[in-house]
């Protein structure tokens, strides 16, 4: 009789990039024993642009249209954090009241982040309801960036030294109707997801992390959080006006899904709730201080690395300078990174297949900001 | 690749049909479009407000499938970096005919912002047949659904031939195609 | 953290020590064979165990490559950036996975975009975002994206080429900066 080897057994299977499980344009070798994984690996590069070459050819202000199409779904991050890099690096003031409407314009990124997530993590389950809801109430927030800057997915909003102009007359009124009918859905979502016995049944104790590996690998952002580590950069090192916000910080301890799934539900309603903050005590004054002549605006030689608490956990900037008008070296981190590659790999043995792209959506991997 | 018995190397066949009968099959065919699920590019971020509640994309016909064997219109949501091409002319061959391919943004069209990247082609146009244009960076929901309605009109008209110029002109495309894609491990045509 | 450089600077070799433009950055340059002490030492005792980023930077007028490690500590709550120099001529390096394993991405990373060679990275010879590259790798300096993007892909024939559209606006730009 034949002696059947292990390698026999296992089939390797391409899933992606044109596959409807994956998010985005990237692609996973995975190979299968049954229907058990037993191994992952991940290719991107579909969605490579070569940003950080780009951005060494232009002007410093040249470069807004392009880091904000650096992660799609969130470009206020980029353009807040690369605004930020540049004031840091040239000594630039912001105004009060700039920083305020900055962490407006961040907060409501962030929540129409969440809402869309919550949407894919139920399609990607065959709940087809939620992504319906969430993304016809996602666009709500839509259309208040639309009316703040002009662009529904791409603002070009943050500049270096504030914002491009001051909120339009009646904007807070809008921004809170807006809370309070997102508010009132969030019921309904939890009976239609966090509550449904199928989601749950799904969800607890799938990829269930070792808390070791997060500072192991540099985990952060929700997937750190759910594992009961106080990891938030707004608290961290707060930038904009997050240290006069009242909040605390969410932790889950399940380590699971679950708990990142609850996380992430929960930041909804701190996000809703710092929105409300803002709006109530927001200052009056000017938005924007004058720059020198962009075309013909140098920095100083130095280097600086600065972050944001994206949705998905620390996005950060590494910028070079030389002295001359064109960045020297501009490095993304992107967050998923980590997630993508080391995490996904420890995660994925002994894995059921059709958990695994509820994996990859539940870790909330973004694949323009691996590649950019 | 000529003895990998796992591919059929043929090129397909044109099949033509009376003049009242391919009326008939291209008023059928505009009712009907079924988009595969590929998002190659930012633009895809536009793709879902467009299929779900509010601009609801199904009242016209349009709906997604996961597939491309089931599949009429391919979008092209955007600059395609080289290694996405490659996948891009896999999925638009194994699509079947009629087919029709809709380039959403600007990039699409002459490389927009990435005119000066390494890794993005400028004209799709020449690597695969583009129906529809819509221009913008990034297209509204209600611009992807006005290229719709134009590929609709153009399809009813009989002037929505890409699928047939790609293959009546296969060894132009492929030149190109091969131009930029250097080491081709794939098929002469993908079933 | 003045405690800690001093600490470090009675162990290991500090080539130049700059203060950060923020209160909590901090950027030491060490020498390229102290590396992984220095690494190894932040991570166990003095608390920088968060790597956030590997980073290249390319130097050509000095002929040399810059490789930044980016420390964060959570409970001091300090950037640290540490960085050493080593040949553009002959990049080499030894991969740090061992003190922290998601290193071996950013690694894999650099390896394509600058052509930096990580001794003991298994992976990095793999490719990451590029397929079937065949020039210089394209992040160094003297690689020109624009002349590779004209001879291989080409711009449309059309009445817009013939006017130049690129030219009049980089003159009008030109010019507006004169002023």
């Amino acid at each position: 009789m034949k002696e059947f080897k292990r390698e026999d057994r296992e089939v390797k299977l391409f899933v992606g990039p044109q596959h409807p499980g994956v998010t985005g344009n990237m692609s996973f070798e995975i190979t299968l024993e049954g229907d058990t994984l037993t191994s992952v690996k991940t290719h991107v590069g579909y969605l490579h642009r070569a940003f950080e070459k780009l951005m060494e050819r232009r002007l410093y202000i040249q470069n807004f249209p392009l880091v904000c199409r650096i992660c799609v779904p969130e470009s206020d991050t980029n353009e807040e954090n690369y605004a930020r890099a540049l004031e840091e690096l040239a000594g630039i003031e912001v105004p009060e009241r700039a920083k305020w409407i900055r962490t407006l314009v961040l907060e409501l990124s962030r929540l129409q982040m969440f809402i869309r997530w919550m949407g894919g993590i139920a399609g990607t389950m065959g709940l087809s309801t939620a992504p319906q809801w969430a993304i016809g109430d996602r666009d709500y927030i839509l259309d208040l960036f639309e009316e703040l800057t002009g662009g529904r997915i791409y603002h070009i909003y943050i500049l270096p030294g504030g914002v491009r102009r001051d909120i339009p007359e009646g904007f807070e009124e809008r921004v809170l109707k807006v809370m309070d009918y997102i508010e009132k859905k969030l019921p309904d979502y939890d009976d239609l997801i966090f509550e449904n016995s199928v989601f749950k049944k799904r969800l607890i104790g799938l990829s269930k992390l070792d808390p070791a590996w997060v500072e192991e690998i540099g985990v952060t952002g929700p997937v750190a959080r759910a594992c009961g580590f106080p990891f938030d950069v707004r608290k961290e090192q707060p930038y904009e006006i997050y240290d006069k916000l009242d909040f605390d910080i969410i932790t889950e301890t399940g380590c699971d899904m679950y708990s990142m799934a609850l996380v992430r539900r929960r930041e909804i309603d701190l996000s809703i709730n710092l929105i409300r903050q803002i709006i109530d005590k927001m200052p009056k004054g000017e938005v924007w201080t004058p720059l020198p002549n962009v075309l013909y605006w140098k920095i100083p030689a130095g280097e600086t690395y600065v972050k944001t608490e994206a949705t998905r956990g620390e996005f950060g900037y590494y910028v070079v300078t030389d002295g001359s008008d064109k960045p020297r070296r501009i490095h993304v981190r992107g967050v998923s990174t980590p997630h993508a590659y080391t995490l996904l790999e420890r995660l994925v043995p002994g894995m059921n297949i059709s958990d695994f792209s509820v994996t990859i959506v539940g870790l909330q991997t973004c694949p323009p900001e691996i590649e950019r | 690749m000529k003895d990998n018995k796992y591919f059929l190397d043929d090129r397909p066949e044109k099949i033509s049909y009376s003049e009242v009968w391919q009326k008939f099959f291209n008023w059928a065919r505009a009712k009907s479009l079924w988009v595969v699920a590929y998002g190659t590019g930012c633009g895809s971020i536009e793709i879902p407000p467009m299929v779900t509640s509010r601009f609801d994309a199904e009242r016209f016909g349009v709906s997604n499938v996961g597939t491309p064997r089931q599949a009429d219109v391919l979008i092209i949501s955007g600059y395609l970096a080289v290694k996405t091409l490659k996948r891009v002319i896999r999925v638009y061959e194994q699509m079947q005919s009629p087919k029709y391919v809709v380039g959403l943004g600007a990039c699409t069209v002459n490389g927009g912002m990435y005119y000066d990247s390494y890794n993005t082609v400028n004209l799709v146009d020449q690597y695969v047949p583009i129906d529809v244009f819509v221009a913008g960076c990034m297209p509204r929901p209600e611009a992807i659904l006005a290229g719709f309605a134009q590929l609709m009109k153009k399809i009813k008209e009989g002037r929505a031939d890409g699928w047939k110029q790609y293959l009546d002109n296969l060894d132009k495309y492929r030149k190109n195609q091969e131009k930029v894609i250097k080491n081709w491990k794939i098929p002469n045509y993908n079933w | 953290m003045e405690q800690t450089i001093k600490k470090l600077e009675n162990i290991f070799k500090i080539v130049k020590k700059e203060k950060g433009k923020r209160e909590n950055l901090n950027i030491l340059e060490v020498e390229k064979d102290s590396l992984h002490a220095v690494l190894s030492y932040l991570r166990d005792n003095e608390s920088f165990k968060h790597l956030a980023l590997v980073s290249c930077v390319d130097w050509i007028e000095d002929n040399k490559f810059q490789l930044s490690y980016i420390l964060w500590s959570y409970q001091r709550r300090v950037n640290l950036i540490i960085k050493i120099f080593i040949d553009r001529d002959k990049p080499e390096f030894k991969t740090i996975m061992n003190l922290f394993p998601q290193a071996e991405v950013y690694e894999r990373e650099i390896k394509e975009l600058y052509g930096v060679n990580f001794e003991g990275n298994p992976t990095q010879d793999e490719e990451f975002v590029l397929e079937d590259w065949d020039q210089i790798p394209p992040m160094r300096r003297d690689f020109d994206t624009l002349k590779y993007s004209n001879e291989m892909f080409g711009d449309r024939d059309s009445e817009v080429k013939k006017t130049n559209i690129r030219k009049i606006i980089s003159d009008y730009t030109d010019e507006w900066r004169r002023k």
